[in-house]
């Protein structure tokens, strides 16, 4: 069971720290391992999840740790990962007047395409995929953000890359799409590793057996969702309250989350026992995200 | 509202770190054009930098880079609420568009007048400190003037920048686009410079100088022929032409802003922000997608797991490199740059400004120069904004992190971006060559030498260029974005510049340089070829060195700092990248060494401080001996072998010497010349002492004096040899094919080199010369007996023997007497049966040839095979000249004249004893088939004809004037001899032609304009003033008493050297016989620097009743003569003369016009106001007063009055 699992793994990040010259310690002694199949990367605006995604994407070079990818050593041969490697960027740009077609298959040559009759087939294939085979023939620079955003995911996917980075690849993408793109992403994922990153904690419910939190460039939480949930159940207490009574109840308990429904708030407490007043409300992988970023904002 | 815009743009301008950017560039610019000696807007010659004409000058042509300030701040804040995507929130607020537009209008004004203010803040601190400093010639600085400022400030510059604002912020409040409003500034900038080239003749200058949005052009007509003391003085008034100008362009800015403004039209969106697709288009959109949505679940079954299969080098670079050139070629850049390339070619070759306004025919040496020339400063251009724009591409477009994330090897981005820019230069040159290619067909010539294109074009000018690409991308490279490499661009641009007065000039230091490739049709490429393969192989070294770690640090993701990137540069390489560096740095080193050993071991390299160094050194120590008695030499037998495959000639010279002076000579100073390592100077009773090899000189010292009248024997040795190439160290003289050398370059010479010393005046205080005295005094009877050619020059009798290759002639003064072929040997034996001035020269080539004999002087010329357009015509000016020569002031010395055409490494024609060299940049390649044309074939040769009398029969005394007696009266036979060929109205052209050049040239005069008669060899007086006076003279005095007073004084110098005549003989001769007004009148012309200022201001025509077809036709002429003194001050002198008056049914300019004078005739005329009546036959369409240019007048145009 130990050796199996050990197998799985296909990304292996050893102690990765990257300081700017702002001073902003993106990247802070992170280390991660990573298996086949979905991960997913959680944490808030400003995390370091883009400079993590960048890095192992080979776009940029740590202070120091090591990435190492099924034996490449990602730092030290960029190339050889480049071969292996999907990467969508977080947002990215077009060149101009160049239509859909014309820059995927662009793309693909660069990925190593070399077949002509394969790379139209998997050109075609995946603008069918993502929805924008009808408006192949447009410039891509003037696709909406949500077409555009489809456009990267192809691209992404040339090449059958045995390492997929996406970095929050839903954005901007209508319920409908996105649906469509965690079906693709799940019936691509058994046989490669995809490292998803996002701050939307429903797409790592759905998605991702294996996930981790990132927090001032720290790996704070990582495990399997579930387990993760597990964990919590029985400490997460809810209750519906107005405006005016979140202040008092922020003072009193350890508030991890508060949402509105209904124009009402509710308020998630994390706590040992039922604090007066709430109910008990069934752990999910939200609150074992907002309790870990609570805990880590508390002790920095 | 207004107010509130207004200081709304100014605080946001204000913000920009452009604002300080600009200001700063614009004061840098000028404040170091005002203290930098290599940088100069404006001024010149003598000018005081901070005077009115220099300020005027420098903020005139700063105008014009403001065009770009004003895009830059005017247009953006046109255009700012589109492109910072504020129109949205913006437009949606009610806002009242006068008072809006206005006040952003006039806030972004305020800043682009702000910011010019620079310029002047420029050149008052340059003036001040760069005095301060010493970097300023400090006697170039006058006291300031405010007042100069302020009036050119707001007189020239405001209304400019107004117009330029007005213009752009219409543009782009109509297009709402930056890109729109750059095109339109490129547009006015290509059409202001076209018309420029069209509007430069002479007859439009007035139009020109009113359409001007500028003013330059205004300005310049303004201050045309101002002289040193105008430049320095006279401040700009707003009157005339220049208020004219001025208040047409506001006028035009008002009506632009008001109709073009967008103050009539609501503030609203662009119509082209809102996209809508037309009924037919949407139905065809959506049947489109009906029929694709069928193919879509047949697609949604592909395979789209094909691996990738790795790196694809070859697949990838051409993927690339198409990309790339789609790129760049599909770009509106592109477009803007092809048609400036073309339209700046076209503009010259349209209206090319060669001699006298004669074009040439189109040649292809001169086509490949022109397009190296006036493509130059755009290529740079091309290479500043490209290499940005190509290097960052993936960046700028934003998918520089997919693609960088592709497995594509550094090099091929790298490699096809390259290929890309260097395709933009190719097309560019192309499009050059098939602008010039298309004009040679238009002119009917038909030998177009490709091959030339190719070599000269692709290999000389475009190969560095690519080389320079390869360095740009470099620095784009090593910056961290595309600003900050432009800008260390840039700064290499500037250090190119810079570099060499630092003691750097050796092209060895200079990135892509090589000394300059000349090329001749007679020479072919010469020897320049080999120094350029040398040099370009040194920097394809280096080149590669930069390419490899170009492409190894190459930006793979965003902000990668250069450190980080230099970590991996081992990776990148690999193997084949540390085997390119290695070969690189072989090639930069090997090709380095053998660089270095033939410009600096081989051959000499100096620098040019060092130079002016030895210069001044050699004057503090043998300025001394200036005047010291040297031998003349009156018998020389040369013996010359010239082998011109090894570029070398062994010469020697068996001469006869005579003490001309009255006292003994001890020693005098020998000058050893160029190129030369074995030499020597043999006389009997004296030895050639150490040479200091310093300045090339060494003292003879006579161990037996030689003492006055005595006679001695020398030899004279010299072996002129060249090995390996120069670092543009060039000698043109001993070439392959059109050697051409003279006495004083070929064998050393006596006495101090005058030529040697240092002649600017701020030079000359920087090293503590004194001012240069440029003549010998008129009056200084020491010098009368010294040839003009300097001391010691004498007539002399002359024979020589020279050889050449035996594919080749040689030629050397005097006639032929005898021609053999000895071991492979041309053997030519040349004796000169008259006494000929001691200047001679050696010619060797091999060269068509014409001969023909006339009254038993043989004529010859010989003349590369492609150039005998003119043959013809040079040898009918010989015989014409002869005829009038021979016919009015005496026999022709020789039996025989000979025109050899040299390389056109040096223009000019040069006239030797029965020898004219001339160089094919002249006269044999004039197109004289439109016979509207003056004929500069026909009149150089006649100038060089007429040098066989004035300066080799009659010499000229080395003082002040002496270049009269030579050039001018050359000038006048020459004059002479046309105007019987071509007749007076030619002539008028001519002299129209050489008045205008004489005021231009005593506008720039650095010292003082002298009269004539004491012209201190200054070619605008000699030549150009020489015409119009001679000329002038020769109308006064008739034809034959002038020629035959030229005759009588000939006569009495011919040959004489003791003393040799002085321009006061020569007044005397024509004074011979004249009356007091003409003494007056000659007086003026020869004594003084007399300016008429003639003008015809009124012409009233009335029909003679009773009489058919005859009219009373009364001029008013208004009519002054101003005298001037050597600064231009000028004074008012009253003055009563003959002066012609002409009537003409046509225009006198329009030479195709015949028997259109109706009447001509000399009247009397006074200072101030002046009316005549005549009465004439025919209603005269043009009547004026010195219709045909007889006078020094400072306008001639306004002589003419056109009914």
């Amino acid at each position: 069971m130990r050796d199996k699992s050990k197998e799985r793994i296909m990304l292996t990040i050893n102690g990765l720290s990257k300081t700017y010259d702002n001073g902003v310690k993106a990247l802070d002694n992170v280390c991660l391992e990573i298996p086949k199949g979905m991960f997913g990367l959680l944490g808030p605006n400003g995390a370091g999840k883009s400079s993590l995604m960048r890095t192992i994407a080979t776009l940029q070079d740590a202070d120091s740790g090591s990435i190492n990818f099924d034996g490449i050593d990602v730092l030290n041969d960029p190339q050889a990962l480049r071969q292996r490697l999907g990467y969508l960027p977080q947002d990215f740009g077009v060149y101009p007047r160049i239509s859909a077609y014309e820059l995927l298959d662009h793309l693909a040559i660069l990925k190593g395409l070399k077949n002509s009759a394969e790379r139209k087939e998997a050109v075609e294939g995946l603008l069918a995929q993502t929805n924008l085979y009808q408006h192949r023939k447009n410039a891509v620079s003037g696709f909406s953000g949500g077409m555009r955003q489809r456009f990267g995911i192809a691209q992404a996917l040339l090449g059958d890359p045995d390492l997929l980075i996406v970095d929050e690849p839903t954005a901007g993408l209508d319920p409908e799409e996105r649906n469509r793109f965690h079906n693709l992403l799940v019936a691509l994922g058994e046989e490669k590793a995809i490292i998803l990153s996002t701050h939307i904690v429903d797409d790592v419910t759905e998605l991702c057996p294996q996930m981790a939190v990132l927090a001032s460039g720290k790996i704070i939480l990582q495990g399997n969702p579930i387990a993760l949930t597990d964990k919590l159940n029985g400490q997460i207490w809810r209750k519906t309250v107005t405006q005016h009574e979140v202040a008092d109840i922020e003072q009193s308990h350890n508030v991890i989350s508060r949402r509105l429904f209904a124009g009402q708030t509710i308020v998630h407490v994390i706590a040992e026992n039922a604090p007066e007043g709430f109910e008990l409300a069934p752990a999910n992988l939200e609150d074992v995200y907002f309790s870990t970023l609570h805990d880590h904002r508390r002790v920095a | 509202m207004l107010i509130k815009m207004l200081a709304f743009e100014w605080r946001y301008f204000t913000r920009q770190p452009s604002f300080y950017v600009t200001s700063l560039i614009f004061f840098l610019l000028t404040f170091f054009a005002t203290v930098s000696e290599n940088v100069q807007i404006g001024g010149g010659g003598n000018v005081l930098y901070n005077g009115p004409f220099s300020i005027a000058q420098t903020l005139l042509i700063m105008g014009l880079f403001a065009m770009f300030l004003v895009v830059n701040f005017v247009a953006s804040t046109a255009t700012r609420n589109e492109s910072s995507k504020m129109s949205e929130l913006l437009y949606s607020k009610p806002i009242n568009p006068i008072s809006y537009q206005l006040g952003r209008f006039l806030g972004a004004f305020a800043v682009v007048s702000t910011v010019f203010l620079f310029v002047p803040v420029g050149i008052f601190l340059g003036t001040t400190f760069g005095g301060l400093v010493g970097w300023v010639d400090p006697e170039r600085i006058g006291i300031t003037n405010f007042s100069h400022y302020f009036t050119s400030y707001f007189y020239l510059s405001l209304p400019t920048l107004l117009v330029l604002s007005c213009f752009f912020y219409a543009v782009a409040i109509k297009f709402r686009s930056m890109m729109a409003v750059y095109l339109s500034a490129v547009a006015l900038f290509i059409f202001y410079s076209v018309s420029g080239q069209f509007l430069n003749e002479p007859e439009y200058r007035t139009m020109a100088a009113l359409l001007d949005p500028f003013a330059l052009n205004t300005f310049g007509e303004v201050s045309r022929y101002w002289t040193m003391f105008d430049k320095n003085n006279s401040p700009i008034e707003l009157n005339g032409i220049l208020l004219e100008n001025r208040l047409l362009w506001l006028a035009v800015s008002v009506v632009i802003m008001a109709v073009f403004g967008g103050f009539r039209a609501k503030v609203r969106l662009s119509s082209n922000s809102v996209k809508k697709l037309s009924k037919k288009q949407g139905k065809k959109a959506a049947q489109q997608t009906q029929l694709q949505t069928k193919l879509i679940p047949s697609l949604l079954a592909n395979n789209i797991t094909t691996k990738s299969a790795g790196v694809q080098t070859a697949a990838h670079m051409r993927l690339r490199v198409l990309f790339e050139i789609k790129q760049v070629i599909f770009s509106a850049p592109f477009m803007v740059l092809a048609v400036l390339t073309i339209f700046m070619l076209v503009a010259p070759l349209i209206d090319p400004h060669a001699m006298f306004g004669t074009p040439n025919w189109p040649l292809t040496q001169s086509m490949v120069a022109l397009i190296g020339n006036s493509t130059g400063l755009l290529m740079m251009i091309v290479l500043a904004y490209y290499s940005a724009e190509i290097v960052w591409r993936e960046r700028n477009s934003g998918m520089g992190d997919i693609v960088d994330a592709m497995p594509v090897n550094n090099i091929t981005f790298w490699l096809s971006k390259l290929i890309a820019i260097s395709l933009v230069l190719t097309l560019l040159y192309v499009f050059g060559i098939a602008v010039t290619l298309v004009n040679q067909v238009l002119q009917g010539y038909d030998h177009f030498e490709l091959s030339q294109y190719v070599i000269r074009l692709g290999y000389v000018n475009l190969y560095p260029l690519i080389l320079t690409a390869a360095l740009a991308f470099f620095l784009q490279v090593i910056s961290p974005n595309k600003y900050i490499g432009m800008m260390l661009f840039v700064l290499y641009i500037i250090s190119t510049i810079t570099l060499s007065n630092f003691g750097f000039s050796h092209n060895m230091f200079q990135f892509a340089g090589a000394p300059r490739v000349f090329y001749s049709d007679i020479n072919g490429y010469g020897t320049f070829l080999t120094s350029q393969h040398w040099y370009m192989l040194y920097w394809t070294g280096l080149t590669l060195i930069l390419a490899s770690l170009t492409y190894a640090l190459w930006h793979r993701g965003p902000a990668q700092k250069l450190k980080t990137r230099i970590a991996k540069v081992g990776y990148y390489l690999s193997t084949s990248g540390k085997v390119t560096v290695a070969l690189g740095l072989v090639l930069f080193i090997g090709a380095g060494s053998i660089i270095h050993y033939n410009t600096r071991v081989l051959n000499e390299y100096t620098i040019a401080d060092d130079l002016e160094d030895i210069q001044a050194q050699y004057e503090h120590n043998y300025v001394e001996y200036l005047n010291d008695n040297i031998p003349s030499i009156t018998k020389t037998h040369a013996k010359v072998d010239i082998y011109p495959n090894e570029r070398r000639i062994e010469a020697s010279a068996e001469i006869t010497l005579i003490n001309a002076a009255d006292e003994a000579i001890e020693r005098f100073l020998v000058a050893k010349p160029r190129f030369t390592k074995i030499w020597n100077v043999e006389i009997a009773g004296g030895t050639l002492g150490e040479v200091d090899e310093k300045f090339n000189t060494a003292w003879f010292t006579f161990e037996q004096p030689l003492q006055p009248g005595e006679v001695r024997q020398g030899i004279l040795t010299a072996k002129r040899e060249h090995h390996g190439f120069s670092d543009g160290n060039n000698d043109f003289a001993l070439v392959e094919n059109g050697t051409f050398i003279d006495n004083f370059s070929l064998f050393p010479t006596f006495g101090y080199r005058q030529d040697w010393q240092l002649t600017d005046r701020h030079k000359r205080r920087k090293h503590d010369l004194a001012p240069l005295q440029r003549a010998n005094k008129l009056e200084d009877e020491s010098f009368y007996n010294e040839s003009f050619f300097g001391k010691g020059v004498a007539f002399m009798d002359f024979e020589a023997t020279v050889s050449t290759s035996e594919a080749q002639f040689a030629i050397a003064p005097g006639y032929l007497q005898s021609e053999r072929v000895e071991n492979g040997r041309r053997i030519f034996h040349y004796k000169m049966d008259a006494p000929m001035v001691n200047f001679y020269s050696f010619m060797s080539a091999a060269l068509a040839s014409k001969k023909e004999q006339y009254k038993g002087i043989d004529i010859e010329v010989y003349y590369h095979k492609d150039h005998g357009m003119n043959v013809d015509r040079m040898i009918e000016s010989v015989r014409d000249s002869i005829d009038y020569f021979t016919a009015n002031f005496g026999p022709y010395q020789h039996k025989q004249l000979r025109i050899i055409e040299f390389p056109g490494y040096r223009s000019f024609a040069q006239s030797f004893a029965n020898t004219v060299p001339y160089s094919e940049q002249i006269g044999f390649i004039s197109d004289l088939r439109d016979p509207e044309n003056i004929d500069p074939a026909y009149y150089v040769t006649a100038h060089e004809v007429a040098h066989q009398w004035w300066g080799h029969q009659v010499g000229a005394a080395n003082v002040q004037g002496s270049a009269i007696i030579s050039e001018s009266l050359s000038q006048y036979s020459a004059l002479m001899v046309m105007e019987k060929k071509y007749g007076k109205d030619k002539i008028r052209k001519f002299l129209k032609y050489e008045l205008d050049r004489y005021l231009r040239g005593r506008s720039v005069e650095f010292l003082e304009e002298m009269p004539l008669y004491r012209s201190e060899n200054q070619q605008y007086i000699h030549y150009r003033k020489g015409s119009v006076v001679m000329m002038s003279l020769k109308d006064r005095l008739g034809e034959q008493r002038l020629n035959l007073a030229l005759q009588k004084f000939l006569q009495t110098f011919k040959y004489n050297s003791t003393p040799y005549p002085t321009t006061s003989d020569l007044m005397a001769y024509i004074n011979q016989d004249t009356n007091e007004q003409e003494k007056m009148f000659v007086s003026n012309l020869f004594e003084h620097i007399s300016l008429y200022d003639l003008k015809t201001t009124d012409v009233q025509v009335v029909a003679v009743e009773g009489e058919q077809d005859t009219f009373d036709v009364t001029l008013t002429v208004e009519a002054a003569l101003k005298r001037a003194d050597g600064q231009g001050k000028e004074t008012d002198i009253d003055f009563v003369d003959a002066i012609d008056i002409g009537l003409f049914s046509e225009d006198p300019e329009d030479l195709s016009a015949n028997d259109f004078v109706l009447y001509l005739a000399k009247h009397q005329i006074k200072t101030g106001t002046n009316e005549i009546t005549v009465r004439v036959k025919g209603m005269p369409k043009f009547a004026g007063v010195d219709p045909y240019v007889r006078l020094v007048d400072r306008d001639s145009a306004d002589n003419l009055y056109r009914l």
